[in-house]
Formats: C-alpha cells, sequence, structure tokens
C-alpha cells in the first residue's frame, strides 16, 4: 500500500511537469531538466527501498550510487553553468562530506546544494521517519521539518472534501519533503504572527471577489468578461517584513492538479518579482531558485 | 563586444558586454545607447542591472522568459486579517483578505473559514460563506424600495417618504389593535398587530435600541436571531 502511494509520487510530479512544461513557455528549461532528473530519482529511491538502507549509510550511499546518476544527469540535460561546474566540484571535492554537510547545518554553495540535495532528497524520501530522524541534524519546532529539522520549502493549503470548508496549510520540508500542518497566518520563518508585518502577494484576479467575476461593488474591471485574469491563480508570495524572507503557497483548492513541489519550482517570475522586493526564500529549492 | 538587444516598455536598448573599469575578470552589461522614454531607473530594472539580478540563474537557466512575464505581473499586496462571522451565535472565525483598490482604499475581497480556529475549524455555513457581500455586494439595495399593494412594479422612494410611510402605518396598526386591558380585566397595554423580526446582521447595540422602541410601542411579539 505505502509503495504504490509512493511511487505515484515520482508519476506525479512527473505528470504535473509535462502539463506545466505546456502551459508555462518561460518554466520549460527548468521543468525540462527537472523531467530528466525526476527519472534519476525514481531510480535512487527505489535502489534505496531495494537495500534497507541504516541511517548512517545514508552519506556514502548518495555519495556512492546516487551522486554519479546526478552528474550524469546535469551534464547531459541541464544548463551548461551547471554541468561544468559539477565536472570540477566532483574532482575536487570530497561527495561523501558535502552530502554530510548538507545532512547537517552546514553551509553549502550553490552547486553543492544542487548536488547533495538532487542526489541526497530521494533517499530521504525513501526512508521511514525514524531512518530520517537518526540521519539528519536540525531543530524539531513547528517551523522545522518533524522528520529531519529542515526548513520549510513550500506552504501549501490542502484541498478540502467540502466547498465551504477551508482546508489546513501545510510546509513542506526542503530536505526530506514530509509534510506538516501550519498555523495559516504566521511566518514559516520567524513566526511573526502579527498580520500587518506579513505582506501576501498575490496577483490581480486571483482572490475569491475576482474570481466569481463581478460580486463586489466597484471592483474594477468586473463583470464576467472584464475580470482580470491570473496567470497564478493558486500561487502566491506570502512575504515576512520581519524577517524579510518569504515563501511560496500552492493553493491546491484552486487548482486541484498541481503538485506544490513542482508547481514551486516553475514559478519563477513570482520567484523574481520577491527578489526585487528585496525579500529572500527561507530555503532556496532544488534548482536553486 | 558582444551585444544584445533588449525591448521593453518604452523602447528599445542595445546593451553590449563590456569590461568597465578596466577590470579584466568582472563582466557586466554595459548600456551603450537608451532611449529617452524610459529613466535610468527603469532601465537599470529591465536589464536587471541595478539590483543584481542576472540573465542566467546561479546554475545557469536562462531567466529571460520569466523576467518578461514577472514584468506583466499585477501583484497588489493583500492583507489577512482575523474576523468573526456576524450571522450567528457560532461565532466561526473568519479570515478575511483586503487589497488596496486604485484609489489605496482597502477593498474587500475575499472571506473564508479559519482553518486553524477550533470553533469551525475552517468551516463556514453557506450564510458564512456569502460574508462577503454583507460587505460589498454590488447587488445591495441602496433606496428605499416600494410595491404598492397589488402592484407588479417597484418604486424608488426617498428615506424621508419611506419614514413617513412607516410611521404612519406603525401608528395606524398600533391603534387598530392596541389592547388595553384582556379578557380576564388585566390590564396589559400591548400591540397584537405588530410583530417585530431583528436581523442577523444587527449589531447589539442596535438589536438592545431595537427591542427598546419595540417594547416602548407595546409589541409582544419580538423575535431576534441569535447572535454573537
Ligand atoms: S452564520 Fe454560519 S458561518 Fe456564521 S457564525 Fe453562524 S454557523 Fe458560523
Ligand atoms: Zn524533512
Ligand atoms: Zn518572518
Amino acid at each position: 500500500m505505502t509503495t504504490l502511494l509512493e511511487t505515484s509520487k515520482w508519476s506525479e510530479r512527473r505528470r504535473r511537469s509535462a502539463e506545466l512544461v505546456e502551459r508555462w513557455a518561460f518554466a520549460a528549461e527548468v521543468l525540462g531538466f527537472y523531467q530528466a532528473l525526476l527519472d534519476t530519482q525514481e531510480a535512487i529511491f527505489a535502489e534505496t527501498r531495494e537495500r534497507s538502507l541504516e541511517p548512517s549509510q545514508v552519506a556514502a550511499f548518495s555519495a556512492e550510487f546516487a551522486v554519479p546518476r546526478v552528474i550524469e544527469t546535469s551534464i547531459d540535460r541541464g544548463p551548461e553553468r551547471l554541468g561544468a561546474a559539477l565536472l570540477e566540484r566532483f574532482h575536487e571535492v570530497e561527495v561523501d562530506e558535502i552530502v554530510r554537510r548538507w545532512l547537517g547545518d552546514g553551509a553549502l554553495s550553490a552547486v553543492e546544494r544542487y548536488l547533495a540535495r538532487a542526489a541526497t532528497g530521494p533517499i530521504l524520501e525513501a526512508l521511514d521517519q525514524n531512518a530520517v530522524s537518526a540521519a539528519t541534524e536540525g531543530p524539531r519546532d513547528d517551523r522545522h521539518c518533524p522528520a529531519c529539522g529542515g526548513v520549510p520549502q513550500l506552504s501549501y493549503f490542502a484541498t478540502s472534501a467540502e466547498d465551504l470548508v477551508t482546508a489546513h496549510r501545510y510546509l513542506e520540508c526542503s530536505r526530506c519533503a514530509t509534510a506538516w500542518p501550519f498555523t495559516r497566518m504566521a511566518c514559516a520563518s520567524c513566526g511573526e504572527e502579527e498580520t500587518k508585518n506579513l505582506s501576501v502577494f498575490s496577483e490581480a484576479g486571483s482572490l475569491e471577489a475576482e474570481l466569481s467575476g463581478g460580486i463586489v461593488k466597484h471592483l474594477a474591471g468586473a463583470g464576467k468578461d472584464a475580470r482580470p485574469v491570473a496567470q497564478f491563480p493558486h500561487l502566491r508570495v506570502d512575504g515576512c517584513q520581519t524577517c524579510k524572507h518569504y515563501i511560496l503557497n500552492v493553493d491546491l483548492s484552486r487548482d486541484g492538479r498541481a503538485v506544490p513541489v513542482v508547481d514551486e519550482l516553475a514559478a519563477l517570475p513570482l520567484d523574481l518579482y520577491a527578489k526585487e522586493l528585496g525579500l529572500t526564500k527561507i530555503a532556496p529549492n532544488l534548482m536553486g531558485f | 563586444m558582444k551585444t544584445a538587444t533588449l525591448t521593453g516598455r518604452g523602447g528599445t536598448w542595445v546593451a553590449a558586454k563590456a569590461r568597465p573599469n578596466g577590470s579584466a575578470t568582472s563582466l557586466a552589461y554595459g548600456v551603450i545607447e537608451m532611449a529617452s522614454t524610459v529613466s535610468r531607473q527603469d532601465f537599470l530594472k529591465l536589464t536587471g542591472i541595478g539590483i543584481g539580478a542576472l540573465a542566467f540563474s546561479e546554475l545557469g537557466f536562462d531567466l529571460a522568459k520569466a523576467t518578461a512575464i514577472k514584468r506583466e505581473l499585477r501583484i497588489a499586496n493583500a492583507t489577512e486579517s482575523r474576523s468573526i462571522c456576524p450571522y450567528c451565535a457560532v461565532g466561526c472565525s473568519m479570515i478575511a483578505y483586503t487589497r488596496p483598490d486604485t484609489n489605496g482604499q482597502p477593498q474587500l475581497l475575499q472571506i473564508e473559514g479559519d482553518p486553524d480556529s477550533p470553533v469551525n475549524e475552517g468551516r463556514l455555513c453557506p450564510k458564512g460563506a456569502t460574508a462577503l457581500q454583507l460587505a460589498s455586494s454590488n447587488r445591495r439595495v441602496e433606496h428605499p424600495m416600494y410595491r404598492a399593494p397589488g402592484a407588479t412594479a417597484w418604486q424608488q422612494l426617498t428615506w424621508d417618504d419611506m419614514l413617513d410611510k412607516l410611521a404612519r402605518r406603525i401608528k395606524d396598526s398600533r391603534d387598530r389593535t392596541f389592547v388595553a386591558v384582556d379578557k380576564k380585566g388585566n390590564l396589559v397595554n400591548r400591540v397584537d398587530g405588530i410583530a417585530f423580526t431583528g436581523g442577523a446582521t444587527f449589531s447589539s447595540e442596535e438589536g438592545y435600541f431595537a427591542a427598546k422602541v419595540m417594547r416602548g410601542l407595546g409589541l409582544v411579539y419580538l423575535e431576534q436571531q441569535a447572535r454573537v
């Protein structure tokens, strides 16, 4: 049962990537590469399951098995700059050590982080929560992953079974992809709860009144035909003026076909927008945005 | 020297890869020509020079298309606030989203149940779910409307006319149906011919006031939808 569910996770990511490549030309390069990487990651995931790995073996297994495969795919299908950097890096530094630092709290360069994460992420995803816990370092509080102590990559609103129920918000881990419930109106980085310091940057056309068209008086462009059309009706930037961090939020009730981790990767214009506002993402995603 | 042409709002520019300040190591985009309609700041934004954004990301992804889309985005800072549904005594918790309109005034654009509330856990009844329209429906009737007995059409009245009409009817009905002494001879001073119902969006003060006025007239059939 679990295996079935877990396997479909990869096909879901693949399905969504294919959908978004069609829809968002600006994300074609990132998603095209991600699609290639997904095959490699699924193979790593499957191999981890085969081997029933001990937590202490994660770094070594990643360095020996996963990293070379990720490097190969990245040189083959990734952007030129990444490929060139990986070739160098592979000869230069002890890969095992990079992975260990990624599992711990150490600082890594963008390329190192990419390599460690692309290779080791699927390994953590394949392990059970106890093993993940034993293999990783990090604080365990509501703003960190309960399994590995990592910081959240993204936030999402779940779908609910009924129309009139607003579902919980969840954070999804940047390291092991575990999701955990989190307060709707709080900063996922510093915990700020004062809503005047929490900015929600959403596109015109993405709120209820605009989506339903013209219920609200004096709404600019109200009326079915004239209403503003959002390109990202299910995505928003949750920013915090207190710590100057942001996280992208995926509203699954707005787009039930969305797969948060994929949509987050593809939402480049929103990342560029947030950067322009002087906000930094809590954790850069797999592709470094 | 490698040159590139950039087209954006307000004009076209030619940028060229050059080595500024004689530095041999750092490459930057230098401006050769700039359309006069656009300020330098705009230009820097467009080309990403000023804010350190690059045409390629750290890992080497081409950001040109995403940057173009970003420029078109119409994004505004929405504010979330917690509120309580005014409609009934359950007191469901709500999240209200406001966004400044073109005049900078906050405009209420979305209300939904608060999933973190132990009262309703994100749920709203159909009535509470329409609370947005209480505040800002464009179907709100903004003038007193009157439909005469037997008439098929509504007619717009002024507030003065309407208040006169109401006062007249209340007075007439009260005079006609006033009971000073009941059948058993008890002094009751009550009005049997008028009933009063308070709506759910009444505030406590309005409800208090209405009850005082109606009891003062002698009404006994007073009903009020229970509320917070
Ligand atoms: S009217 Fe409905 S939504 Fe409002 S408080 Fe009562 S039950 Fe809750
Ligand atoms: Zn985790
Ligand atoms: Zn914060």
